[in-house]
């Protein structure tokens, strides 16, 4: 056995080292990418825009208000945008939404709510409808996998003018309550994820719960959660990390609520208006670091979970 | 591990109380409670700022500090908050006051919802410091502004829309055009336009007197048609050449900003009246119904003269379809080509990565750091406040040193095409359009305080010393009229000085974009020559680069035929 | 293991019941409306033409919406074609080539866990901070350092397409190829040892073992690709925003559709979501006539683990 394993390490074929240098030649353009950004936002507008100075270090000979860290004091301060209300017609009467003006704070509590709170909302319905599907064995939960199923197999396209028309009649198109109702769903791989997980779980523990006198919501919540934590956490990160990247979501369903990664994005693709003008590049790659930093951070701090189990239809504990 | 679920469970229930309305809003609610009269003032940020906002609020709550509003209540508190007026939704709003930027709707259309308070009082008001506030506002404005004969708001600032040039570059290079009897002069014939004009040599040397026939004014040694206009970029470009100076500039990033010359030039070449004739589709209009072999300038072969004829819009004809071919918009577009194909602009008018900031650090910038040095820029007038907002004019100073205030001005455009037409005393227009906005909330009404404190403060924002000290603090004019005293005109940037000093104050040549007749109102969409309007989608620079379109073609394509036209009337 | 405790007079049976419908009955409701529910009405919207009535919209029946769709499709080839060549090349690079560095990863060969990580970042990031990125080094850098004035991204919309298909290419190459190799160092060591003892090639390991192990992955991967084909709008909103000029912008369809999407309102805007949402049946129309039945051959036919 030691000998294969040997031979195994030392037997270098051309396909493995052109895979290798593939792979090498990858990653130095992920993470040069990276780096040219973060050293590009530690530049003044001066430097990168007029000089031209796009790979050098920071010049500390053209000015010293937009210098290293400045740039993201500046998103701080300044990292503004306007944002125009809208109204429409609901069952209910006429709906309008007012205008004001996000700042880098509204940004950061809109996502908050839609990365942070909302994410976690619909993982924990993922595994509450997983779990009851699964350990409720009867033809209605049959029907709720089935269905899932079928939609997803499915490629039934152009529903969210519809959708959006559904929160308009309601009323919360364009609301945090809207943004709430949207999100609390089940419907996607990981709801089949949890199911296949609970599926799988023995039932001792439950009955051994029930047997003492427990409630099923107790049993739920005291047995159940702990012992799914882990999954919970893993697809809360993932649903996380496409909320904190998603912009699209908010652009067609809650305009009037843009968090970091839309602000960034309008920022990146024009200048803010009024008094928060982000013209220089190096400010735009600092917004767009804003945006990266965390997200690393989050990676580097819960890479295990994130990356152990990324796989479709398959459960590693 | 349990310990995260549960502070994530935690979390979930406190901010699940989160109310409805997006955070950060800030809806202007005031305090009943005290002993000070509270009004809430929504300020659009982006135009001109606050500053000048926050100083008028001082003095006017000083000014007020013992006016009683209401029972009780001595003196006055105005807050203000950030923030456009973009929703009919008035009444549910806490703001009684609006500024706002104009770009949602004419005050007009807000008045016809029943949105808007009826401040005709304040603008009639006969108590008033001077003149009414009716007789100072430029009568191209006021239909903008009316709704069944009363005024339900007022001109905010408005700006224009053309070039700017670098003063500085022409008293150092001798870029004016001298006066016929000045004999220290260059003598040019251009290399690309084969007309020959006298340049000064020197800066003492008399410029000729402009447009407007007075001299010592700014269209002084300005070019007063199309053919100096093309000679002066020709002059530039080749007799110049040592001095390494661009012509002209625009961003390479946003070709939008052509539009604003093309509109600028297109207006000041047609004149008020018939640009009046053009936005209601009524009067006479110069059009093009053909082309001749003939060049339109000598030298310069690709442009052809058209044919233009005169005619009479009526809306019994519902021939307001031949506004799409007006002739001032096709010279306008030649211009264009020429300025292209004989290499007037700067190489930043083709870079991708030059947006707006850039083209401005063309023209304060000097030649400094990578860019050209540029003699006119492509802009609206607000480019200078824009620059020193995003710290174009500290990065020049920090790049070069000069802390001196660098010489820009706002050019006056030809108003025709050959010296030739050039009527004297016919002053190049600014054009604007109705602008930004102050109104009033009409939930006010039957609120006694709220209507007396409201029409105190509006008042005062347009006290004739008011007007002014927006103007000085901003450098943006109001559509009134009113005057500064040379002391408030030297405390402008020069930039200021040269957009206030070619304005005239009675309004005579500052032309106002706003339809009037019922036609002129549902059409506008398709005629109106602003920035991003239907009549310049078929514009772009790159088909002269590509070579896909010509001028021609670009302006044919622009045509409505009477049975389109028939479709927009009757939808 | 049913046994029956009577508390509160309810039987376990009917408890778990009263529980599993309190729990599940928002989630299914929610589900029932906006998953099941907006299919529906998408197919019902596109056959009317809404107006403002009294309080709100008024719609009447008509054909006009798929009068205008067809129009839409029918003059989209250039969009087809664009995305026709993306799914192709991802299918070549990204799935295909992807398969043979998932293999590396899987066997944990050098440096395998830190080229993971640098696989999985792309996906991680998201579309903005690397499209922003590669937008300046496109524009900025290249222009400097080229000298030629316009931006690779700017010189019209064949130039612009090939830039965002490496993009898309480059970005999108380390999701499957971590998808596979999860997948694929499922597979039994035993297996492959006993396959070794035989005297099996690599080449033969990774085509006979490895590719059968991950063969209803693959076909998964291969159905959503052919499925986005009109969904997917590679990122374009990100580069181009609204743009929608097909001499200038590499449109596709998905695309196209999102930013309609973003401008359209039930009433009053050129294109209104009724038009969208006939659009929407068109292409789903299309798609599952195509993919339905590739699934089922793909499957039936496909090699098997054993």
């Amino acid at each position: 056995m030691k000998k294969t394993k040997k031979n195994k390490a030392k037997k270098i074929t051309p396909l493995k080292a052109i895979v290798f240098t593939v792979l090498v030649v990858y990653s130095i353009s992920i993470i040069f990418m990276l780096c040219w950004g973060f050293l590009t936002s530690l530049k003044s507008t001066i430097d990168f825009t007029d000089f031209k100075n796009h790979f050098g270090l920071p010049d500390s000979k053209y000015s010293s208000d937009e210098m290293l860290f400045a740039n993201y004091g500046y998103i701080w301060q300044n990292f503004q945008l306007n944002v125009n209300g809208n109204s429409y017609y609901s069952l209910f009467g006429e709906h309008t939404v007012p205008t004001y003006r996000a700042n880098f704070l509204t940004m950061l509590i809109n996502t908050a709510y839609y990365a942070g709170l909302l994410a976690f909302v619909q993982a924990l319905v993922c595994m509450t409808m997983g779990y009851m599907t699964a350990k409720y064995k009867n033809k209605f939960a049959a029907v709720i996998v089935g269905t899932v199923y079928a939609l997803m197999a499915l490629p039934i396209v152009g529903s969210q003018p519809a959708e959006i028309s559904l929160l308009m009649d309601l009323g919360v198109y364009n609301t945090y309550a809207g943004m709430f109702i949207h999100k609390f769903n089940y419907g996607g791989i990981y709801f089949l994820v949890f199911n296949a997980f609970f599926t799988a779980m023995s039932d001792t523990y439950i009955e051994a719960a029930e047997i003492d006198g427990a409630s099923q919501f107790r049993v739920y919540t005291s047995i159940i959660i702990p012992l799914a934590a882990k999954m919970l956490v893993m697809v809360y990160l993932l649903y996380f990390i496409t909320a904190w990247n998603d912009y699209n979501t908010v652009l067609v369903y809650y305009p009037s609520f843009p968090t970091l990664s839309y602000g960034v994005w309008r920022m990146a693709q024009s200048n803010m208006g009024g008094d928060s003008d982000t013209q220089g590049v190096p400010q735009k790659f600092a917004g767009t670091m804003v945006l990266t930093i965390p997200l690393l951070v989050l990676f580097f701090s819960f890479r295990n979970y994130i990356m152990g189990n990324v796989s479709t239809g398959g459960v590693k504990e | 591990m349990k310990k995260f679920v549960a502070s994530i469970l935690a979390a979930t229930c406190v901010l699940g109380a989160i109310g409805c309305g997006p955070v950060g809003a800030d809806m202007g609610n005031n305090d009943a409670d005290s002993d000070k009269t509270e009004i809430t003032v929504k300020n659009y940020n982006g135009g001109v700022g606050r500053k000048w906002l926050d100083n008028a609020v001082e003095r006017f709550t000083e000014a007020y500090a013992n006016e009683s509003f209401a029972e009780g209540k001595t003196g006055i508190d105005v807050k203000v908050l950030d923030g456009d007026l973009t929703t009919i939704a008035l009444g549910s709003e806490a703001y009684q006051v609006y500024i706002t930027s104009g770009a949602y709707m004419s005050v007009s259309e807000l008045a016809q919802l029943g949105i808007l308070y009826d401040m005709t009082g304040i603008v009639t008001d006969t108590t008033r410091k001077g003149d009414t506030l009716e007789n100072l506002i430029y009568d191209g404005a006021k239909p903008a502004f009316m709704h069944d004969g009363k005024y339900y708001g007022l001109p905010h600032y408005a700006n224009s829309n053309g070039v700017s040039f670098d003063r500085d570059l022409f008293d150092e290079a001798g870029l004016y055009f001298a006066d016929e009897e000045e004999t220290d002069v260059v003598a040019y014939t251009g290399k690309d336009i084969k007309i020959t004009r006298n340049f000064v040599s020197s800066e003492d040397a008399k410029k000729t007197v402009g447009m407007d026939g007075v001299k010592d004014t700014e269209d002084d040694g300005m070019p007063c048609s199309l053919e100096e206009f093309i000679l002066l970029m020709d002059y530039i470009k080749n007799e110049k050449s040592d001095m390494s100076i661009s012509p002209i500039v625009v961003s390479g990033k946003y070709h939008g900003y052509i539009q604003l010359y093309l509109q600028g030039l297109t207006f000041s070449l047609a004149g008020s009246e018939q640009m009046n004739n053009y936005s209601n589709c009524t009067g006479e209009i110069d059009i093009i119904t053909g082309y001749t072999e003939e060049p339109l300038f000598p030298g310069i072969d690709y442009i052809k003269k058209p044919i233009v004829e005169t005619v009479t819009l009526t809306e019994e004809d519902k021939n307001g379809y031949l506004t799409t071919q007006l002739a001032a918009k096709y010279y306008a577009m030649a211009t264009v080509e020429i300025i292209h194909k004989e290499g007037y602009f700067a190489k930043e008018a083709y870079n991708t990565s030059v947006d707006h900031y850039s083209t401005q650090k063309c023209m304060i910038y000097a030649g400094a750091a990578e860019y050209d040095r540029v003699a006119m820029l492509m802009e609206g007038s607000y480019w200078y406040n824009e620059a020193k907002k995003s710290g174009v004019l500290n990065s020049y100073v920090t790049i070069s040193g000069d802390r001196e205030e660098r010489g820009v001005a706002w050019m006056s455009l030809p108003t025709a095409v050959y010296s030739k037409d050039v009527k004297e005393g016919e002053i190049s227009p600014i054009f604007t359009g109705p602008g930004a906005q102050v109104v009033i909330n009409a939930n006010i009404k039957g609120n006694t305080e709220y209507e007396k404190a409201c029409a105190a403060f509006v008042s005062f924002l347009y006290s004739d010393e008011e007007l002014a000290a927006f103007t000085v603090e901003t450098g943006c004019t109001r559509n009134l009229k009113y005057s500064l005293t040379d002391e408030e005109i030297g405390k402008m940037p020069k930039f200021y000085q040269s957009l206030w000093n070619s304005r005239k104050e009675d309004g005579s040549n500052t032309l106002i974009n706003y339809p009037t007749t019922a036609t002129g109102l549902k059409v506008a969409s398709h005629i109106e020559l602003n920035l991003n309007s239907a009549m310049w989608e078929k514009f772009n620079l790159y088909h002269y680069v590509r070579g896909t379109k010509n001028t021609k073609q670009m302006f044919e394509d622009m045509k409505y035929t009477a049975s389109k036209w028939n479709e927009v009337l009757d939808s | 293991m049913d046994k029956k405790i009577k508390r509160s007079g309810l039987k376990r049976g009917a408890r778990r019941w009263i529980f599993f419908l309190a729990i599940v009955s928002l989630p299914v409701l929610q589900y029932f409306f906006f998953a099941i529910y907006t299919k529906f009405e998408s197919v019902l919207m596109a056959f009317q033409k809404y107006k403002i009535g009294k309080g709100g919209y008024v719609g009447s029946f008509t054909w006009d919406n798929f009068e205008w769709a067809w129009d839409v499709f029918t003059s989209g080839g250039d969009m087809i074609g664009r995305s026709l060549i993306v799914m192709a090349t991802k299918m070549v690079i990204t799935i295909g080539g992807g398969l043979f560095f998932s293999y590396y990863a899987a066997k944990k060969y050098f440096m395998s866990n830190f080229f993971r990580v640098t696989l999985y970042l792309p996906q991680m990031l998201g579309g903005i901070v690397l499209v922003v990125l590669y937008q300046y080094l496109l524009s900025d850098v290249y222009i400097t350092l080229s000298g030629d004035p316009t931006g690779l991204l700017d010189k019209g919309a064949d130039s612009a397409f090939i830039c965002v298909l490496f993009y898309n290419l480059w970005v999108g190459f380390g999701g499957n190829v971590m998808v596979f190799s999860t997948s694929m160092s499922g597979v039994n060591e035993s297996v492959v040892e006993a396959a070794r003892l035989e005297g099996i090639t690599p080449l033969q390991e990774f085509l006979y073992i490895y590719i059968p192990a991950i063969y209803p992955t693959f076909v998964t991967y291969f159905i959503a690709l052919i499925a986005g084909v009109f969904t997917d709008g590679l990122q374009l909103y990100t580069f181009f925003a609204g743009n929608l000029d097909r001499d200038l912008y590499p449109v596709v369809f998905g695309h196209y559709f999102f930013v309609k999407t973003t401008e359209a309102k039930m009433v009053g805007t050129v294109v209104t979501y009724p038009n969208l949402a006939a659009l929407g049946i068109i292409f789903s129309i299309i798609l599952t006539s195509i993919i339905l039945p590739l699934r089922k051959i793909m499957l039936k036919h496909g090699p098997r683990e054993d």
